[in-house]
């Protein structure tokens, strides 16, 4: 799953910054709300899950990411 | 195909200017209104045309938001420039693809004889409601307005090629003015309700269903109309919002294919559309015989889109 957002950050979103497990999501990478939101979406569509806003904006690293979509029955 | 063709057209942006991170938008700031705008792309569009008022048949208004209530926008419309005549007005609206959609629409009529030359003008002033509060949505929009006058083409190889619009109910209130209609009138205004009477947009359930329809609505456009979008010359989607290079990116649209001011411009609601086909022909960027891609997605949620054979 780490390798899946990595790939979705870098190659989709365009995301340059190295990225990390415990990479912060906006002081680490640079990530503002629209780039949460496309990065949201991308994973939503990618694994038919629903991220709510409220999930979205509790998310600060990486880990939070992969541990929301595994709460959410995504298997690695 | 519908043969068609656009014979004039016009453009209008307030005066007034306003400064958001150092991009421009244009907000009318009540000096000038949605229907003195609407008037003055009307009349270009008819000067570019060169015909008169009497030489239309059909007025028809696609803008997204009313001017009041009663009646149409059209009908405000036609008794700035039409008063005294018998030419019908009315409006088609799909709020940001309006103009898509009348388009498409009068095309048919155009086709079947009933209209020959039809006045299409899109005017809006989201400036007036807009919600400080949402500060992505405050500082997004432009006011402006955009008119085309078409009539039916003798070249069969000009016009419309084809054509879809699907509504996805699901995404109903992603975007919206709630107030202000009869589900919450004006008469019952009250100043701790103000957010319902200004725009509320939601981004990301908008994205998500974007994401999720799209990429198959494209894909049966191109199966229908035996199209491929890697043919068309120019692709000029609804300038909704920053969102637009990733959903471009969703559809597979190289970003050398379609046009993008929304830094310039921001999301001019009904007339993004439209002001930008009116602006690439008046700079000559596109002429006869190129393939002209109209898309876009609208409060609804609505999807739009338009193969035009200019």
């Amino acid at each position: 799953m780490f390798e899946v957002i990595k790939e979705v950050l870098s190659e989709q979103l365009g995301v340059e910054a190295d990225i990390k497990l415990e990479s912060k999501l906006r002081e680490d990478l640079n990530i503002d709300s629209l780039l949460a939101v496309q990065l949201s979406v991308l994973l939503e569509n990618k694994y038919d899950i629903d991220i709510t806003e409220e999930e979205l904006g509790k998310l600060v690293t990486i880990k939070d990411v992969i541990d929301l979509l595994e709460a959410k029955g995504v298997k690695a | 195909m519908r043969n068609i063709k656009i014979i004039g057209y016009g453009n209008y942006l307030p005066k007034n200017i306003v400064m958001f991170d150092g991009e421009k938008r244009y907000r009318c700031n009540g000096s000038e209104t949605q229907l003195d705008m609407a008037v003055k792309a009307a009349k270009k569009a008819l000067k570019n045309a060169k015909l008169d008022i009497k030489d239309i048949d059909c007025i028809v208004s696609s803008s997204a938001v009313i001017m009041q209530p009663i009646p149409c926008n059209a009908a405000l419309i036609h008794e700035q420039i039409a008063k005294g005549t018998n030419i019908p007005a009315m409006d088609i609206n799909t709020t940001c693809t309006s103009f898509v959609t009348a388009l498409d629409t009068m095309s048919y009529l155009i086709e079947a004889g009933r209209y020959k030359n039809v006045l299409i003008v899109a005017s809006d002033v989201s400036s007036e409601g807009l919600n400080e509060e949402q500060k992505e949505s405050y500082t997004l929009f432009s006011d402006g307005a955009s008119a085309v006058v078409i009539t039916k083409s003798e070249d069969s190889n000009q016009g419309i090629v084809g054509s879809l619009i699907r509504t996805y109910s699901e995404g109903a209130h992603a975007t919206e003015i709630r107030g202000g209609g009869t589900l919450r009138t004006a008469m019952k205004y009250k100043p701790e309700d103000k957010a319902d009477y200004t725009f509320d947009m939601k981004g990301k359930p908008i994205l998500s269903l974007c994401v999720k329809k799209l990429p198959e609505l494209f894909k049966e456009f191109e199966e229908k109309f035996n199209v491929s979008i890697k043919d068309v010359d120019v692709v000029i989607p609804h300038q909704a919002s920053r969102a637009l290079p990733f959903i471009m990116q969703i559809l597979k649209i190289d970003e050398s294919k379609y046009v993008n001011r929304v830094s310039e411009f921001g999301n001019m609601v009904s007339v993004s559309i439209p002001y930008m086909l009116c602006d690439l022909l008046e700079k000559g960027k596109i002429k006869k015989g190129d393939k002209v891609l109209l898309c876009g997605t609208a409060a609804g949620l609505t999807c739009n889109i338009l193969l035009l054979n200019i």
